[in-house]
């Protein structure tokens, strides 16, 4: 505008014809926005886990030993495994297992840090020095061995397997909204709350939560993608859901004598793993941006 | 009897490098409907007075000594949960920021109305009509349309106005306003100080007036207490004060104030810093800045001496 002649001037100090404003895609800004390839893999995904008995007609655990190791054909897209079942029907199958079990472990580990991360954050202390210090040693605990042992102990199943990823996973996020917990609590509303006569518990649930609610989110997206591979691992290693349910895991562990002759047992379900964690990934990362309070415009 | 009657207050904080007296043996009165000015520089412990007052001084800060009486009450001697029926209810207070005295996730309805929500047990449409009455009150224009809004649709002058009505939601019969128009605009200070007088008016409210801003002193107060490093050095009524300032702390702090029709080339200001807390001097805390110190000054506390009705001072000329 520094060259801008007189008549140009005259009008914008009229106001006829204000300057134009660089043009802001409102209406279509949180679409255009929207990380379309994840989130259509992890809508496939979840759509594929709870709807798998409609979309195959295969049983997963359904053997037929004439049909075993059919490479990929118009009859078995994905070919079939050693004892002849689908690969694409014990896929499906396989998806809810990482559904459920992704699904529960990150809820309930999620549930326990955040309950930990306010109160250690909030109340301070003494409280704190002990939550964190218990927070520390299970950081510190390596998940897989952990989870190995505990399996290994209780015995396999889709509940221990929850149970195991849990025990693990709750410190995370108990230590990040901790962190985040100190720094609202200091907040003027929080002071403003206490003079209005709230309680230590109706301050924490009604304005410390919900102003963790966006960090928890981000957590929760990257704990899953986490919680999908730890569980595969389990099952790879034996200790996971017991065969013959199909999971992920056991196909790819079931599939890796055969690598050489039968490829499809291993790749698919491979394949099926990469594209949900990274998909995982790549939404996490897009969430933690698009709450990021600095990144947003008034 | 008055209100509220504080009697040698001593709130100190307990850090590794030593003992802090942020209230050093605080006492004023507060007579219901009145308003008294706490001014002083930063630093000097009005805010730590009208957080003691309601009990929320945090660690490591501890109110080590005094009696703060509401009506005839001794607030130091309740427990916590009878502490709580008094915060929000009898006495409130209004912060300085209003940009974080609000909860940016949640909507009006629900801050204001979890006052009236935990004293008065009211909850559905009762709450709602408390709510709309109170926003009302601190004057929201089309309050009922507004009941949903989060704090980020209004504008400062109007989110402080929230915050009053967060404060005057349970109707108490004393205020702490701590430095409520610092962060306003002039005109809109003007406006938010015309309706907590008005409010006051209305209701017979008691307030105290934590400033800095001695143009806020004379509009607002019917008295002040001038404080210096913990100590509050001089009461009096706001014609003494400006009348006849008597300690020299308080004619050091009118005489900075510039007039607006004189011509001056130098704002006038107090030599030297306020005396580091950690080590104040044993007798006045001012006698470091003070033109007029005697030797005595730096050995004893000067006791407080009546000049006045209304008026009284610590300092050794006086005594």
């Amino acid at each position: 505008m520094t060259l801008s002649t007189g008549t140009e001037q005259a009008t914008t100090i009229h106001g006829s014809s204000p300057a134009p404003e660089v043009a802001r895609p409102r209406s279509l800004g949180l679409a255009s926005r929207l990380p379309w390839f994840p989130l259509a893999v992890l809508v496939i995904f979840v759509f594929v886990a709870v709807f798998a008995p409609l979309l195959t007609s295969y049983d997963p655990l359904g053997m037929s030993l004439p049909e075993r190791l059919k490479p990929p054909s118009h009859l078995h897209p994905l070919g079939t495994d050693t004892l002849g079942r689908d690969v694409l029907a014990r896929l499906f199958y396989g998806a809810r297992i990482s559904l459920i079990v992704a699904a529960s472990a990150v809820v309930t580990s999620g549930l326990i840090g955040l309950a930990i991360g306010i109160a250690s954050g909030y109340l301070g202390g003494a409280v704190d020095a002990v939550l964190m210090r218990l927070t520390d040693c299970f950081m510190a605990l390596p998940t897989l061995l952990i989870s190995l042992v505990f399996v290994m102990a209780v015995g396999p199943g889709l509940t221990t397997v929850v149970i195991a990823l849990s025990i693990v996973g709750w410190s995370r996020f108990a230590r990040i909204i901790r962190s985040e917990v100190l720094s609202i609590r200091e907040r003027d509303f929080v002071a403003l709350a206490k003079i209005g006569g709230a309680g230590q518990v109706r301050i924490m649930v009604r304005h410390v939560l919900p102003n963790v609610f966006n960090t928890f989110m981000v957590i929760t997206s990257l704990e899953v993608s986490g919680c999908v591979l730890s569980e595969a691992m389990l099952s790879f290693l034996g200790a996971g859901v017991p065969t013959p349910t199909p999971t992920w895991g056991n196909m790819i562990s079931d599939g890796m004598p055969y690598v050489s002759t039968a490829w499809w047992l291993m790749v698919f379900p491979g394949l099926a793993l990469l594209l949900i964690v990274y998909s995982m990934n790549l939404f996490g990362d897009w969430l933690r941006d698009f709450l990021d309070p600095k990144l947003k415009q008034g | 009897m008055a209100l509220l009657e504080v009697e040698n207050l001593s709130t100190h904080f307990f850090l590794r490098r030593g003992t802090i007296k942020a209230v050093d043996h605080v006492s004023f009165s507060i007579e219901a409907g009145e308003t008294l000015g706490l001014v002083g520089e930063s630093g000097s412990g009005k805010s730590m007075v009208a957080s003691s007052l309601l009990r929320l001084i945090a660690q490591p800060g501890r109110i080590v000594g005094g009696a703060i009486r509401f009506e005839g009450v001794n607030l130091l001697s309740l427990d916590e949960k009878q502490m709580r029926s008094y915060r929000g209810r009898r006495m409130s207070m209004i912060l300085q920021d209003p940009l974080s005295s609000l909860n940016p996730v949640l909507t009006i309805e629900d801050q204001v109305g979890e006052g009236i929500a935990i004293h008065d047990k009211l909850s559905g449409a009762a709450l709602r009509d408390r709510v709309i009455e109170v926003l009302k009150l601190v004057g929201i224009p089309a309050a009922e349309k507004r009941l949903r809004d989060y704090p980020h649709h209004f504008s400062g002058g109007m989110r402080q106005r929230v915050v009053g009505a967060i404060a005057l939601a349970c109707r108490p019969q004393f205020l702490i306003a701590d430095e409520p128009t610092t962060s306003l605009d002039v005109t809109i200070q003007l406006q938010y100080l015309n309706l907590l007088r008005e409010i006051q008016q209305r209701d017979g409210l008691a307030m105290l007036f934590v400033t800095h801003d001695f143009g806020v002193v004379s509009k607002m107060c019917d008295r002040v207490a001038v404080m210096y490093a913990g100590m509050i050095v001089e009461t009096a009524s706001v014609r003494e004060i400006f009348n006849n300032p008597c300690h020299p702390y308080t004619k050091a702090l009118i005489e900075s104030v510039p007039e607006v029709d004189e011509k001056v080339d130098r704002l006038s200001s107090i030599q030297g810093q306020p005396p580091s807390p950690l080590a104040r001097p044993k007798g006045c805390p001012f006698v470091t800045r003070c033109p007029v110190a005697m030797p005595r000054c730096a050995g004893e506390m000067p006791p407080e001496t009546k000049i006045s009705e209304q008026q009284q001072v610590r300092c050794w000329h006086y005594v």
